[in-house]
């Protein structure tokens, strides 16, 4: 079983991206990936319930194959929280923050009651982690131990000194997604926390799936390793 | 009277939240005294330029006598859906953004039939300069190519389609060279070309741009995003005259609606 643990269904006007609903599981389907969790970050720098209406609807129309991720801004305060719950009231199994978009650090309080509903409805958040961002990132998770966070992307450019804080920060997953296909990448994440905390990941419609399929399926890792991180690990981290 | 041709509906992300609801984007107007805007979609301008289009009409319909919409248009989707807008939806003006949307207005080749279709049904089109304080910061920390375009390239844009109203949208003149060498000039050459002042905060510039071309300087706010009345105090309190005032305020942009179809 293939799941993408981070999809991004939504319009990329600078680089003339537009999928339909179709188009985009095409997309899965040609590259056998079972499930996508799928989410729109470009929302957040304007209309993130509009983003999150996106996603359910692509989610009802293909429930089988879509894990909607509620993306959230956490300027909206409250609104956000609303918008939390009816996004899991309506089958959404995590968080999607990105801090870069919507402008609002992970380690500014304004985050802080969206992690703790995360802990409370046991669901994980999938934070975009650039070399930016970092140390944020690093501060909200040692902030909330009982939270699952999935970093995205690693913190980029910066992947060996994540690789290096994750070790013994049990709460953080790696996600493969991104543009970092340096050698000794995958390696390293995986013998820095475990094949069981890092999960495939390819950032499409942004990036093609291709990219870390062909990474972990040709890494030396084993076999058993590579079924956790193409798909059980996610499986597990979502009680599906 | 006064008209803002340049303000946002819908929720926006960065630091303000927006205004969502057409009801509550008119309270703020007649708070601020304001009769008319012209709207844009805040989706529309940076997320996603159909889906904002067509939410915009969708909120506003009622409001048609006082909020008149502006179609975004990225040039890569083809002039037919941008041609949709406009026979199907009662869209008045249309917008271009070539930094959000990662082109030049050189590429001739794609946007000649645009300009052509424009020209034919008498389209004003707004330009996207910068869409607020700030933005382009955010953008390259992204990645993305920077949001500020080049007001070089607009004046070079007015200047070869000379019958097509264009109308410059949140430059924000901090550069004096510029204002100087480029922004003058052109305004007093070009007459169909146009500025609005949302994104204008250095004093001393709007009276100067007022002098040399009084009938092509338009009120904009940014209404949505910042507050009118940071515009509307902008002109209140400039050294002008009342008859100037009134221009900024309504007449010119006054002469620009009354062509729409």
């Amino acid at each position: 079983m293939i799941i993408d643990a981070h999809t991004c269904w939504q319009t990329y006007e600078m680089k003339g991206i537009r999928l339909s609903e179709k188009e985009y599981i095409s997309v899965l389907d040609s590259f056998g990936i079972d499930k996508a969790v799928a989410c729109c970050p470009f929302y957040l720098q304007t209309d993130f319930i509009l983003g999150n209406d996106k996603i359910l609807r692509l989610m009802r129309k293909y429930p089988t194959r879509i894990i909607g991720f509620s993306t959230l801004n956490p300027l909206f305060g409250n609104e956000a929280i609303e918008e939390l719950k009816r996004c899991i009231g309506e089958g959404m199994r995590g968080i999607k923050l990105h801090c870069d978009l919507s402008q609002i650090p992970y380690d500014n309080p304004l985050t802080f009651p969206i992690i703790e509903k995360a802990i409370e409805f046991d669901i994980p958040v999938l934070l975009h982690t650039g070399e930016d961002s970092k140390e944020e990132a690093k501060f909200i998770s040692q902030r909330y131990p009982e939270a699952t966070f999935i970093f995205a992307h690693i913190g980029n450019r910066a992947w060996r000194d994540m690789c290096s804080f994750a070790k013994k920060q049990k709460n953080v997953i790696f996600c493969l997604s991104g543009m970092i296909f340096e050698r000794g990448f995958l390696e390293e994440a995986v013998s820095s926390v475990s094949d069981e905390r890092v999960v495939y990941g390819s950032d499409f419609v942004f990036l093609n799936p291709a990219i870390n399929l062909g990474i972990i399926k040709n890494s030396s890792l084993p076999e058993e390793s590579k079924e956790k991180i193409l798909g059980l690990n996610m499986k597990r981290i979502l009680k599906i | 009277m006064i008209i803002d041709v340049n303000s946002y509906l819908g929720r926006w992300g960065l630091r303000t939240k927006g205004i969502a609801k057409p009801e509550e984007f008119l309270k703020v107007m007649d708070k601020n005294g304001i009769d008319i805007s012209v709207v844009t979609s805040t989706v529309a301008l940076v997320t996603d330029t159909r889906e904002g289009n067509l939410q915009l009409i969708k909120a506003i319909r009622p409001y048609l006598n006082r909020l008149i919409p502006v179609a975004c248009i990225n040039p890569v989707w083809g002039l037919k859906e941008a041609q949709v807008y406009f026979d199907n939806y009662p869209f008045k003006i249309a917008r271009f953004s070539p930094a959000l949307h990662n082109y030049s207005l050189k590429e001739f080749k794609m946007l000649d039939p645009f300009m052509d279709w424009l020209r034919e049904k008498n389209i004003p089109l707004y330009i996207t300069a910068e869409v607020c304080y700030d933005f382009g910061a955010m953008a390259g920390k992204m990645g993305f190519a920077p949001s500020v375009y080049p007001l070089s390239e607009i004046v070079s844009f007015a200047e070869r389609y000379p019958s097509q109203r264009i109308i410059i949208c949140g430059y924000d003149a901090q550069i004096s060279y510029q204002v100087k060498s480029i922004l003058i000039p052109a305004l007093k050459e070009y007459q169909n070309l146009f500025i609005e002042i949302s994104n204008i905060s250095v004093a001393g510039i709007l009276e100067k741009l007022v002098k040399e071309a009084p009938e092509q300087i338009l009120l904009g706010t940014a209404n949505g995003i910042n507050y009118p009345a940071a515009s509307i105090s902008k002109i209140e309190l400039a050294k002008l005259t009342k008859e100037e005032k009134e221009k900024v305020f309504f007449k010119n942009s006054e002469k620009i609606i009354s062509q729409l179809g």
